[in-house]
C-alpha cells in the first residue's frame, strides 16, 4: 500500500538531495541509498546518554517518529484517497508536526549545552512565524474546496488556475526549505555555529535515537514534498518521478545559494506569508 | 440544593474561624474549604447530569452557574491543600479566613440571581482578593501592585453598576426580570466584564496583581476569578435574544489583539508569574475569540458555527482553568523550594523537583495545545468554528485563523522556553523537591488534565443546555466533529500507551554531554529564557518600551539589568492617571480636616436630597 511504499521510500529523498549537491561540486557524492546505510549501522550500535538529560530526552525521538507517521496516515498519495481522514484533520496535522517540534526543542535544551540551546531557539522562532503562514495556506485550499480534509480539498482541487497554483506552490516550497532546514536556512552538512538548527539539535542522540531521528527527518521532507506535488497531480504512476524531480530542484537550490542571514529568514517568512495573502485573495470570491 | 447552603455556610464559617482561633487557624480554615467544595460540588454535578435549573428565590443554579462552580470547586480543592503547605512557612493565621471569603463571595456570584446580591458578592471577591493579593505587603512591589488591584476592580464595578441598572425593566433588579432595550448596553457589560476579564487594554492589573499573590491565590485568581468576567457576559448575553453581530465583531477584534500582544509580552518578561499573567491574558483572548465567533455565528443564523465558537469558548475556559492553576502551582513550588522567581537565574530543576516537572510538563503540553492533551482539543474546536466561519464569507473569521496560528506558534517559543530554561540542563540553584501536600495538588490537577480528552464526549453532551441557552441552538448539530473528536482521541490513546512504554526504557550508559566535542560546558552556557527568545524579540521590537540599565563600567564593578514595561501602562494609564491626580490636588482645599466643616458637608448633601424628592 501507499504508505509502506512512504514509508519505505522516505530516506531515498536525502540521497537524491545529496546526489545532485556533489554532481554540482564535481564529485562522485555518496550512494543514492546512504542515508539507508546509515540507519543500519546506526541501530547496531549502543547507546550513550548525557548526564544532564532527562527522560524527555529519551522518548523525544519516538515522538517524533510517531507524529510523523500519523501524518504520512492522513497524506494523499498522488490522487487517491489517504488512510485515514477526518473534518479537520488539517489541523491535527498542524499540531502533531507542533508536538515533534515542541518536544525537539525541549529535548535539546534538556542537554544544557549552548549550542544546542541555539538550534532550539531558531527552530522555534522560525516555527513561530511559519505557522501563520501554513494556517493561511489551508485556509485559501479549504476555502477553494470548502472542505477541511487534507486529503478531500486534495481530491477536490482539479481546475486550479495557474496564478493560485504557482503561489501556493512557491508558498509550500519556501516551508519545505525552512521547515526541514535546508541551505537557505540551514546546513545540513556542517556542524557550525553558523550553520546549526536542525543538525544541532540532534548532536548528543546516539545509534537507534539517532536512526529515528534521521528517518523522521527524512519523513517530514517526504510529508511537505507530498503537499506541495499533489496540487497539481494527479495520477499514481507520475507520483515517485515527481518526488524526485522535487528532489533535484532542493538539490539544485542547495547548490546554487548560499546561507542567509537569520534575520533575512524572517524577511523571507514575511514574503512568504504575503504570498499566502495573495493566495487567499485570489480564492476570496 | 441545601448542600450548596451547606458549603456556603462551611465557607463563611471558615472566614471567620481563624481569626477566633489563636493554633491551628490554618488547618481549620483549609480544612473548612475542602469540605465545602466537596460537598459543593455535589449540587452543580446534579444540574449539569440532569440539565434543570434549581432555583431557590434570589438565587439559582442553572447548567451555566454549574458549569462555572465544577471548575471553581475543582481549583479551590487543589489550592487549598497546596496553600496549607505553602503558607506554612509564613506563620500566619488569616490567610485561609480571606480565601474562604473569597471562594464564598465566588459562590454567590455565581448563583446570584439578584443585582444587588451579584454586585455586593463581587465587590467581596474583589476586597477578599485584594487583602490576599497583598499578603506580603511589607515589599513595596506588591503595595503597588495592590493598589493598581484594587483601583482596576473598582472601575469595573463602576461599570457594572450602571449595567444592572439600565438592563432591568422591573423595578428590584431581579436577573428574571432584565432585558436589553438598547444594544449600547452590551459595551457597558464589556467594559465591566473586560476589566476582571482581563482584555487588552483593561489588562494592565493583571501582570501586576498575579504575581504578588502567594502561588496559589495566582492560581485561584487566573483559573477561576478571571472567568467570572466572561461569565457576566455569558449571563448578559441570555438576556438577549438575537445578540447585534457588532458585539460579536468587538470580541473577536479584542480576542485577537489580546491573544497577540499579551503572548508577545509574556516573551519579553524574566519574571516567572508575570509571564504566567500575561499568558492567562492571551488565552482569555482565545476564549473571547471563541465567543465572539459564536456571536458571528448568531448573527448569520449558522447554527454550526454558533456550537462550534461557543463549545470551543467553554472547553477553553475549562481547559484553561485547569492547566494555568497547574502552571501557577508548580511556579509556586519552584518559588518555594528556590526563593526566587527570576526565570534568568533559575535552572536545571528537572534532576532536583522531578515530580514538580512531570507535573509542570503536562501543564506545558497542555497549553501550547499539543494532542494527546486537553489543550489541543478546544482550540480545535476554536479553529473548526473559524474555519467555517471563514468558508461561510467572514473575513474576521480569516484573521482569526492567522491570530490564532500566530498565538499558537509563540505560545510553543514561550513554553518551550519556560520549560526548558526552569527545568532543563544542569541545576543552577539549590533546591528541594516540595513536601506531600503540594505534590498531591500538583498531581491532582495533572491527572485533572490528563483525563479531559478522555470525558469529551460526555462533557459536550453535557454543554448542550448551555449552548441551548445562550446561542439557542442544540449541540446535536455537531455529528462530524464527534467523528473527528474519536479520530483524534485513539491517536491520542495510541500516542500515550507507546510513549508511556518508552518511559519504561532505563538510560544505561551516560556521561558529559558531548555537544560536537565542546569538552568543559559550564552553567552559566546554558540558554537562558531571555537568551532563548531573543530571535523573536529582536524581530518584535516595536512593541517594547525596554528599560536597560547598565551601572558604572570597567574597572568598576558593573551590573546590567534589563526590564521592559508593559506598553499600555506607561503609555496610556500612567499619563493618565497622573492628569488626573494633578486635577484633584486642586480640589485639595475641600479636605482640610476639620470636623465641624464635614458635619456641615454631610447636613448640606441631606438637605438637598430632601429639597429633590420634594419638588
Amino acid at each position: 500500500m501507499n504508505i509502506i511504499i512512504t514509508l519505505i521510500l522516505a530516506p531515498l529523498f536525502p540521497g537524491i538531495i545529496n546526489k545532485v549537491k556533489a554532481f554540482f561540486a564535481g564529485r562522485k557524492g555518496p550512494p543514492l541509498l546512504q542515508l539507508y546505510f546509515d540507519l543500519f549501522k546506526l541501530i547496531r550500535k549502543k547507546e550513550i546518554y548525557s548526564k544532564t538529560t532527562s527522560i524527555i530526552f529519551r522518548i523525544n525521538p519516538i515522538v517524533s517518529l510517531l507524529s510523523l507517521i500519523t501524518i504520512v496516515l492522513f497524506l494523499p498519495f498522488g490522487g487517491k484517497d489517504s488512510l485515514f481522514s477526518f473534518s479537520g484533520d488539517i489541523i491535527f496535522i498542524a499540531y502533531l508536526l507542533g508536538l515533534a517540534r515542541l518536544f525537539m526543542v525541549i529535548a535539546a535544551l534538556d542537554t544544557g549545552s549552548s549550542f544546542e540551546g541555539m538550534g532550539a531557539s531558531r527552530e522555534v522562532s522560525f516555527a513561530a512565524f511559519v505557522e501563520p503562514t501554513f494556517f493561511l495556506a489551508l485556509a485559501s485550499l479549504a476555502k477553494k474546496t470548502d472542505s477541511l480534509s487534507l486529503s478531500s480539498i486534495y481530491t477536490k482541487l482539479t481546475n486550479l488556475d495557474l496564478a493560485l497554483l504557482i503561489l501556493i506552490m512557491t508558498l509550500f516550497f519556501i516551508l519545505l526549505i525552512v521547515e526541514n532546514c535546508r541551505i537557505p536556512i540551514d546546513d545540513p552538512n556542517t556542524h557550525l555555529e553558523l550553520t546549526m538548527i536542525h543538525e544541532v539539535m540532534i548532536l548528543d542522540y546516539s545509534s537507534k535515537d539517532l536512526a529515528l531521528l534521521f528517518y523522521s527527518a527524512s519523513l517530514k521532507l517526504w510529508i511537505y514534498g507530498t503537499l506541495l506535488i499533489s496540487l497539481f497531480l494527479k495520477s499514481a504512476w507520475l507520483y515517485l518521478p515527481c518526488m524526485a524531480a522535487l528532489a533535484l530542484l532542493v538539490g539544485i537550490i542547495e547548490s546554487i545559494m548560499a546561507r542567509l542571514k537569520i534575520a533575512q529568514v524572517f524577511t523571507l517568512l514575511l514574503i512568504a506569508f504575503s504570498i499566502g495573502c495573495f493566495a487567499f485573495l485570489l480564492v476570496k470570491d | 440544593m441545601y448542600l450548596i447552603w451547606f458549603a456556603l455556610a462551611l465557607l463563611i464559617a471558615g472566614s471567620f474561624l481563624p481569626f477566633l482561633l489563636k493554633s491551628r487557624a490554618s488547618l481549620v480554615g483549609m480544612i473548612s474549604t475542602l469540605i465545602a467544595c466537596v460537598v459543593g460540588i455535589i449540587v452543580p454535578v446534579q444540574v449539569l447530569l440532569t440539565g434543570k435549573t434549581i432555583e431557590i428565590g434570589i438565587c439559582a443554579i442553572d447548567p451555566l452557574s454549574a458549569f462555572f462552580l465544577t471548575l471553581l470547586f475543582i481549583v479551590a480543592f487543589g489550592i487549598a491543600i497546596f496553600g496549607h503547605e505553602y503558607m506554612a512557612k509564613y506563620n500566619e493565621r488569616v490567610s485561609f479566613a480571606l480565601l474562604n471569603m473569597l471562594i464564598a463571595s465566588m459562590l454567590l456570584v455565581l448563583i446570584a440571581r439578584n443585582g444587588i446580591l451579584f454586585l455586593i458578592s463581587w465587590e467581596i471577591s474583589a476586597t477578599a482578593s485584594f487583602f490576599l493579593v497583598t499578603f506580603e505587603d511589607e515589599k513595596k512591589s506588591v503595595r503597588k501592585a495592590g493598589l493598581i488591584y484594587l483601583i482596576a476592580a473598582n472601575i469595573g464595578s463602576a461599570f457594572l453598576i450602571p449595567l444592572f441598572i439600565l438592563l432591568d425593566q422591573g423595578n428590584n433588579l431581579n436577573f428574571n426580570q432584565f432585558g436589553i432595550t438598547n444594544p449600547l448596553v452590551l459595551l457597558l457589560a464589556f467594559f465591566g466584564f473586560g476589566i476582571k476579564a482581563g482584555f487588552f487594554p483593561l489588562h494592565v492589573w493583571l501582570p501586576e496583581a498575579h504575581p504578588a499573590a502567594p502561588s496559589h491565590i495566582s492560581a485561584l485568581m487566573s483559573g477561576v476569578m478571571i472567568k467570572l468576567g466572561i461569565y457576566g457576559i455569558l449571563r448578559t448575553l441570555t438576556f438577549i435574544d438575537s445578540p447585534p453581530i457588532w458585539f460579536g465583531f468587538l470580541l473577536i477584534i479584542t480576542g485577537i489583539i489580546s491573544g497577540i500582544i499579551a503572548i508577545i509580552f509574556a516573551l519579553l518578561q524574566n519574571d516567572l508569574k508575570r509571564l504566567l499573567a500575561y499568558s492567562s491574558v492571551e488565552n482569555m483572548g482565545i476564549i473571547t475569540l471563541a465567543l465572539g465567533i459564536g456571536l458571528i455565528g448568531m448573527g448569520l443564523k449558522n447554527p454550526t458555527l454558533i456550537t462550534l465558537g461557543l463549545i470551543g469558548s467553554l472547553l477553553h475556559i475549562m481547559n484553561h482553568s485547569l492547566f494555568k492553576s497547574l502552571l501557577f502551582m508548580g511556579s509556586g513550588a519552584i518559588y518555594h523550594a528556590t526563593g526566587t522567581k527570576e526565570l534568568n537565574s533559575l535552572g536545571g530543576l528537572i534532576k532536583l523537583m522531578p515530580k514538580t516537572a512531570f507535573c509542570f510538563f503536562i501543564a506545558i503540553l497542555a497549553i501550547t495545545a499539543v494532542p494527546p492533551l486537553n489543550g489541543f482539543f478546544s482550540e480545535f474546536f476554536i479553529y473548526l468554528a473559524a474555519f467555517k466561519g471563514m468558508m461561510a464569507g467572514s473575513f474576521l473569521c480569516l484573521l482569526s485563523i492567522i491570530s490564532l496560528a500566530t498565538i499558537g506558534g509563540l505560545a510553543i517559543v514561550c513554553f518551550s522556553a519556560l520549560f526548558g530554561s526552569l527545568f532543563s540542563g544542569t541545576p543552577k540553584v539549590e533546591a528541594k523537591e516540595v513536601g506531600l501536600r503540594m505534590r498531591f495538588s500538583l498531581f491532582f490537577m495533572a491527572i485533572a488534565c490528563l483525563s479531559i480528552p478522555w470525558l469529551l464526549p460526555f462533557i459536550i453532551k453535557v454543554l448542550n443546555p448551555i449552548v441551548l441557552q445562550i446561542g439557542k441552538v442544540e449541540t446535536l448539530t455537531l455529528e462530524e466533529t464527534s467523528k473527528s473528536l474519536y479520530y483524534i482521541m485513539s491517536f491520542s490513546l495510541l500516542f500515550l500507551l507507546i510513549i508511556g512504554i518508552t518511559t519504561l526504557k532505563k538510560a544505561k550508559k551516560q556521561v558529559e554531554t558531548w555537544a560536537c566535542g565542546f569538552s568543559a560546558p559550564t552553567v552559566r552556557m546554558q540558554y537562558t529564557f531571555s537568551s532563548f527568545v531573543q530571535p523573536i524579540t529582536s524581530s518584535l521590537k516595536i512593541f517594547l518600551k525596554e528599560h536597560f540599565l547598565l551601572k558604572k563600567i570597567f574597572p568598576q564593578k558593573s551590573s546590567f539589568s534589563m526590564k521592559s514595561h508593559d506598553v499600555t501602562y506607561y503609555f496610556i494609564y500612567l499619563p493618565f492617571f497622573k492628569k488626573l491626580r494633578s486635577f484633584s490636588l486642586k480640589l485639595r482645599w475641600l479636605q482640610h480636616g476639620n470636623l465641624n466643616i464635614y458635619i456641615l458637608y454631610i447636613f448640606l448633601t441631606l438637605l438637598f436630597l430632601l429639597a429633590y424628592k420634594l419638588r
